[in-house]
């Protein structure tokens, strides 16, 4: 004769548990294994974010890596509360109750649910990818004023950026914004110069072709004035010069070599941009990140996913 | 809907001794009968029914349904009581049932010749041979429910089923021959 | 023939009944006796619940709102919320 002891489940304290934390329904109706793969499905998360930042990026990766587990977690909660209000409701006769079958086991496993989808959160976001929001058009075209990005923390090491290459880094000056999303235009070693909204690198012009106007449309929210395709270092991305009254005043020419350790930033909307010709070149160590995605574009879907690399 | 046993047992846990009634409404006929099978006495299985009834009540959070179902648990208290009864007591005189109307015909009355026969063959069977047909044949429970209640194993409890009904045949005998 | 009677003795012996009054008694005892019993205060306060849907929603309600804070911090970090 099994020495175990047979207790009534109750559907709605399965539910309320349920609702708690996902996997602790189960746990309370004895179904132990599948509770813990509930509760812990929060690791989803945090996995899948890594696998996305060390797999090649493609609006696939974004996909199936970062936005499907998000979803998931959140259709495991919806799933565990029904089933476990299900399994309560048909062992109407009760179950087997195990070791674990105490309150003080489901009050700690609530409260250690409370902390740990933050705390799994928390790390992703310090180390693998944060999220910002857009909150100026100073790299119109190309991100938008309202777009929310992906920036992945999780770079290769010694860190060596390429031209064409968007980073978030930190704000060098004391004022303004704590972060600033730019691209890098010129690395170390690299002759700038800038004149007649024209960029010329290591003495060279770079290369661009007007932008047909229905392509501009197609991506929605447009700065007014020229739109370019520039090509720097092999990679293809759109620049806007406004051609309005109100002229920044950096739009006197530039000419610089990179130092050691530090990029040359230009945000793509060049005349609406505050970027290393106010604050120079970006030391390496400032740098938070490379954006990889638009994961919520504003305004227009046509603008949602990869970022970087730049087209070939 | 039913409430479910365990529902039950929890309100009465909880202090609503009224829904007690529930669990002595739904269980007192088949452990009547069955205290009845084994003490062949009215007054006997009446009190010995109670007596189980309250110990349940009492002993109900204790109730681990270690033993299964709500309704084995009271068939085992039943079984120990009423072996306690009939070790107080010694053997009791067979008290014959009252159960056919009287209905003179020569049909009904060998009917009734016959069932009486049959009530004094099991009551003349040894205690556990009593008990294991009285679980399976007539409270048609299953063979491992009943090993349960009597604490033996499956086979013991088959080989008891299997002398009563040998016993049962052979003390009719006799019986039989006579109404063929 | 045999083989009938047997069945038919087994239905009468199955139709065995107690008095009707045995219920009332047991529960008469049984009443004497429960004031004596001890009684378990989680059991009472599920059944207290049980008989109140208002105090179920209420439970199952916070617990819905305590359980849905990760998804708030989710949608934080996505930038989706700010607070």
């Amino acid at each position: 004769m099994a020495d175990e002891t047979l207790a009534r489940r109750v559907p709605w304290i399965a539910l309320a548990l349920s609702f708690f934390s996902a996997g602790v329904g189960h746990i309370y109706c004895g179904r132990m294994s599948k509770g813990l793969v509930l509760y812990f499905a929060w690791i989803l998360v945090p996995l899948g974010m890594i696998a996305a930042a060390v797999l090649p990026r493609s609006s696939w990766t974004l996909t199936m890596f970062i936005l499907l587990p998000a979803l998931t977690v959140v259709g495991i909660y919806v799933y565990a509360a029904f089933d476990a209000w299900q399994i309560a409701s048909r062992d109407r006769s009760g179950i087997a109750l195990r070791d674990y079958n105490r309150v003080s086991v489901y009050v700690l496993l609530i409260a250690i649910h409370m902390v740990y989808p933050m705390g799994l959160m928390a790390g992703v976001r310090g180390l693998v990818y944060e999220a910002f929001v857009i909150p100026t058009a100073s790299m119109s075209p190309t991100i938008q004023r309202g777009d929310r990005i992906l920036v992945r923390k999780l770079l290769a090491r010694p860190y060596r950026p390429r031209r064409g290459e968007l980073v978030v880094f930190r704000n060098p000056e004391p004022k303004g914004a704590e972060v600033f999303v730019k691209r890098v235009v010129a690395v170390a070693g690299d002759r700038v110069e800038l004149r007649d909204d024209q960029v010329w690198i290591n003495g060279e012009q770079l290369e661009r072709s007007p932008v047909p106007t229905e392509l501009r449309q197609h991506l929605g929210r447009q700065p007014a004035g020229n739109v370019w395709q520039e090509i720097n270092d092999g990679g293809r991305y759109l620049v806007a010069y406004e051609t309005d009254d109100e002229r920044p005043a950096h739009a006197e020419a530039v000419a610089t070599t990179v130092p050691e350790h530090h990029v040359y930033m230009l945000g793509d909307n060049r005349n609406l941009s505050k970027d290393s010709r106010h604050f120079g070149p970006i030391h390496l160590r400032d740098i938070i990140g490379n954006v990889d995605y638009n994961y919520w574009p504003a305004g227009t879907w046509s603008r949602f996913g990869m970022l970087q690399p730049p087209l070939p | 809907m039913e409430v479910e046993d365990r529902e039950l047992i929890d309100r009465v846990l909880a202090g609503q001794t009224e829904e007690f009634r529930v669990l002595v409404n739904r269980y007192q006929q088949p452990v009547f009968r069955f205290v009845h099978g084994l003490l062949n006495h009215h007054e006997d299985a009446c009190d010995v029914v109670q007596d189980v009834f309250l110990a349940a009540f009492t002993k109900l959070s204790t109730y681990s349904q270690a033993r299964g179902t709500f309704s084995t648990w009271l068939y085992t208290i039943a079984r120990n009581r009423s072996l306690n009864e009939l070790k107080k007591k010694g053997p009791t005189p067979y008290d014959a049932l009252a159960m056919f109307p009287d209905s003179a015909t020569i049909d009904e009355f060998s009917r009734r010749e016959f069932a009486q026969e049959l009530d004094r063959a099991l009551a003349e069977l040894p205690m556990e041979q009593r008990a294991a047909f009285m679980l399976v044949e007539i409270e048609q429970l299953s063979y491992a429910e009943a090993a349960n209640i009597e604490s033996t194993s499956l086979g013991t409890i088959k080989s008891r089923i299997h002398r009563a009904k040998r016993r049962l045949r052979t003390l009719l005998a006799p019986l039989v021959k006579e109404v063929r | 023939m045999t083989d009938e009677l047997y069945r038919e003795w087994l239905e009468a012996r199955r139709r065995i009944s107690p008095p009707e009054t045995l219920a009332d008694q047991i529960m008469q005892a049984a009443e004497r006796q429960g004031a004596e019993l001890p009684v378990d205060w989680r059991r009472r306060l599920v059944c207290r619940m049980e008989n109140s849907p208002a105090a179920r929603w209420a439970f199952c309600g916070s617990a819905l709102a305590v359980g849905c804070l990760p998804f708030l911090f989710l949608a934080h970090f996505a930038k989706l919320v700010s607070f």
